[in-house]
This record gives C-alpha cells, sequence and structure tokens, in this order.
C-alpha cells in the first residue's frame, strides 16, 4: 500500500490532500490515520460529514490497483508526515455498493413515459422491457427530428408547436418539454457529427446487405 | 477502459469531442443518448435493441473500415428508447470493452439516469464545457454526480475557447487539467460530414489537443494495467 500526502495552510488551518494506492494484488481493507495534532475536519455533502472518520482514524476498502483520493482539514500546522496507514489487510472483494438499479432509482427513470408512445392503448403495441419488439410500432413511433421536419414541416423551428400544453398527461408534457429543451439548445449542431457517421454505417450496411 | 464524455448541457461540443477522442484512441464510440433520438432509421441493430435484450452487445457494433470509427448508434424511435433498459448499460460497455479493449461512451447531458449510468460504467470521464458562467455551474453538477459515482475525472474540455484562455480558476475549481479547443471552421467542416477533425485538416491545432486527451486516455489506461 501507499499512501502520498499533501498539505497546504491556510488561515491556521492545514488542508490535508492524500491518494491513497493498493499496489498489491489483492483487494484490502485499510485504515489511515491523522498524524496532525487537532480533530479532523471532515469533507461534508449537503452539511453532512461525508467520510466515516471515527478517532482520527478512516478504514477504506480498495480493490487490487486501485486508488483512492482522501481530504480533510484540521485546525493545526502541518507536519511530515500528516497521516500515515496504520493497519492493512487483505480482504475477499470490495463489496459493490450500489446497482445499476440504484443509480436509477436515485436519478429517475429517462425513459419516455408509456402512454407517450405511439400507438399505445389504442394499438396495444407499445413494447415493454422484455417484450418482442413491434416494427409497425416503431414506424409510427419514428421521432426523428430530420424525418418529422420532412413529413410535417418546412422549418424545424415550428417543431415547437408540436408540443402539446395543457391537453397531454403531465408526464408527457414534463418529457417532451425535456426534449423540447434539447432542441432549442446548439445539441443538434454537436451532434450532426454521430448522425453523420450513424448513417453513412447505414448506408454502409444497406449495401452489404444489397 | 471505459470514458465516459459528459457535461452538464446540451450543445457544449460533448459528441464532437467523443467522435475525436475515438478516432485518435481506436476507441468503440457508443452512442449513449438514450432518449434524444435524432438519428435517421438504421438498417442495424442499435444501443436501444441491445438494452431491450434482443442483440448482444459486440454484434451491434459497426466496424466496417470506411466508417471513420467503430460505433455502436444509439436508436431514432420512442417505442425504442421505452423498450431499452438503462440498467443494461454498465454491463453492455463491460462487454464492448471486453472485446475491443477501448470504448468512449458519448453521454447525454443533465443529472438523470441515462446520463448517471455511463458514469457509473466509466473508468473515468472527461467533462466538455464552455466558459459561459451558465454552463460552468452545469458542469459543476455533473462533476458532483462523477464524483458521487466515483467516477474519476481525467480532464476538462474547453470547448469553443476564446483567446486569451484562462484556465486555472477551471482547473481549481473543478480539478483536472483543462485542454481547450478552440472554435474553428474545420472543426465545424468535419463535423458535418461525420468525420474527425484529422481527418478534414491535419496538423490542425484542434487535432493537437485531442491528440493530447488521447495521450491522457492511454496513459491513465497504461497506470490501470
Amino acid at each position: 500500500m501507499e499512501l502520498v500526502c499533501a498539505t497546504d495552510e491556510s488561515g491556521g488551518v492545514t488542508l490535508v490532500e492524500c491518494v491513497l494506492h493498493n499496489n498489491t494484488r489483492t483487494a484490502r481493507a485499510v485504515t489511515i490515520e491523522n498524524h496532525l495534532e487537532g480533530t479532523v475536519l471532515e469533507p461534508r455533502e449537503h452539511g453532512a460529514p461525508a467520510g466515516d472518520w471515527s478517532e482520527g482514524a478512516l478504514t477504506v476498502q480498495l480493490s487490487a490497483g486501485d486508488r483512492l483520493g482522501i481530504g480533510y482539514a484540521c485546525r493545526a500546522a502541518p507536519r511530515e508526515p500528516p497521516a500515515a496507514i496504520v493497519h492493512s489487510e487483505p480482504i475477499d472483494q470490495v463489496p459493490s455498493t450500489r446497482s445499476p438499479s440504484d443509480v436509477m432509482t436515485a436519478l429517475g427513470d429517462p425513459r419516455p413515459p408509456e402512454n407517450a408512445i405511439a400507438g399505445s392503448g389504442r394499438r396495444g403495441s407499445t413494447r415493454a422491457p422484455g417484450n418482442p419488439p413491434d416494427p409497425e410500432s416503431d414506424r409510427e413511433a419514428d421521432c426523428s427530428p430530420t424525418k418529422q421536419t420532412e413529413d410535417h414541416h418546412e422549418d424545424p423551428q415550428d417543431w415547437e408547436s408540436d408540443v402539446p400544453t395543457g391537453n397531454a398527461p403531465p408526464a408527457i408534457e414534463a418529457w417532451l418539454r425535456s426534449i423540447e429543451t434539447r432542441l432549442e439548445a446548439d445539441e443538434q449542431i454537436d451532434r450532426a457529427a454521430l448522425t453523420a457517421v450513424a448513417a453513412h454505417a447505414t448506408s454502409l450496411a444497406e449495401r452489404v446487405e444489397q | 477502459m471505459i470514458i465516459a464524455i459528459a457535461g452538464g448541457k446540451g450543445g457544449v461540443g460533448k459528441s464532437t469531442v467523443a467522435l475525436n477522442l475515438a478516432a485518435v484512441t481506436g476507441g468503440v464510440l457508443v452512442d449513449g443518448d438514450l432518449t434524444m433520438a435524432d438519428l435517421p432509421r438504421s438498417s442495424g441493430p442499435t444501443l436501444h435493441d441491445v438494452l431491450a435484450g434482443e442483440t448482444p452487445p459486440v454484434q451491434a457494433v459497426r466496424t466496417d473500415p470506411a466508417l471513420p470509427v467503430r460505433l455502436l448508434p444509439c436508436g431514432h424511435s420512442l417505442s425504442g428508447a421505452r423498450a431499452a433498459d438503462p440498467r443494461v448499460l454498465p454491463e453492455t460497455l463491460d462487454a464492448i470493452e471486453a472485446r475491443y479493449g477501448s470504448v468512449i461512451v458519448d453521454t447525454p447531458s443533465g443529472l438523470r439516469a441515462d446520463a448517471g449510468l455511463p458514469l457509473y460504467a466509466a473508468d473515468a470521464c472527461i467533462l466538455v464545457t464552455t466558459e459561459e458562467t451558465a454552463t460552468l455551474a452545469d458542469t459543476m453538477r455533473t462533476r458532483a454526480l462523477a464524483r458521487e459515482l466515483d467516477c474519476g475525472l481525467l480532464r476538462i474540455v474547453l470547448n469553443h475557447a476564446r483567446p486569451p484562455v484562462e484556465t486555472s480558476a477551471i482547473h481549481d475549481t473543478l480539478g483536472a487539467p483543462v485542454i481547450p479547443i478552440p472554435t474553428a471552421p474545420p472543426v465545424a467542416e468535419a463535423m458535418e460530414h461525420g468525420l474527425p477533425v484529422g481527418a478534414v485538416a491535419p496538423g490542425h491545432e484542434a487535432v493537437t489537443a485531442f491528440e493530447t486527451i488521447g495521450e491522457a486516455v492511454q496513459s491513465f489506461s497504461s497506470c490501470r494495467s
């Protein structure tokens, strides 16, 4: 295990920045300890202490090869070393603390609401995750701005008028507004290259199929 | 190695950076914008199909040598976006990494799960921003999200940088070296045609900047292996 620390004193407070590197071949639980003569002031997130410091020590788990940045403040003068490893032991593996489902639950499902899909309800053809695709529904639900523009409008700016106001369920309106906001931004210019590459890939694939 | 190209605000140039970085590193470019749905109709499988469990990830990657990069495009339909399960994205990226070694994910803006899951899956991220105050504020929010999801910050790309370029405040605030990319006609021309800048203007300063970012990615990759 390797611990590299740096200090920066300002106004009687020393900021300690450390990088802990597990340069061994196994996952390890490691305890580092503050060596400055003062109480550890932990970093805070949303007003609450963000670390798990206890009596000037912090225990973390690192997979083999991983690095972890650790920072804290202390009302004391700097000294060398400001912190040191006091315990290290191998563990089987670092337990996963968060799953993709946890992330989606915490941040919100980005998928369009089910009843925003053309044909849903009326045709009963909306695909739910795990259900087979419905090509017909896909065609009806095409939301490519390019195609919409060609089919319905001369001017892409007219897209705005496609967004219902007051007539759609709130979830659909919110989702459409988020898309509308992105269309109004410069995002379409940025994404033009990806569109062009994908079109190129499609034409190449179609050439192969022919 | 999976690198997420992220930013708080749309239109800052994430896709530009993603395409050019995939070109200089040889990584697979994954269009992770699950809900924008602005790509033309595709005759092949897309990320939507992969996330719906209909196509294995590696089979959906377009590898035609005539393409400027290897690409996994996203889908284009609302029903495809609805059927795609974003939670499958991390294992999808892992599978592509296992086959091709390097993955560059163009990550949507915002703070929802479609922005968070690429950061969750990535080994590190590159944040793209411009100098505008509102954009920088959004970039800071994405920085906080990346930190929350244990995704390290490799570099910050300051796009549309206007001289004199002052990067130290952004470096200090966000906590990574800043690479300025100037606004230049070759960049716009290349993007219009779906090409990396190097294919249009070899030796241009923007190409040099993308190569610098590529070297940082390669160096990071070497450190991990």
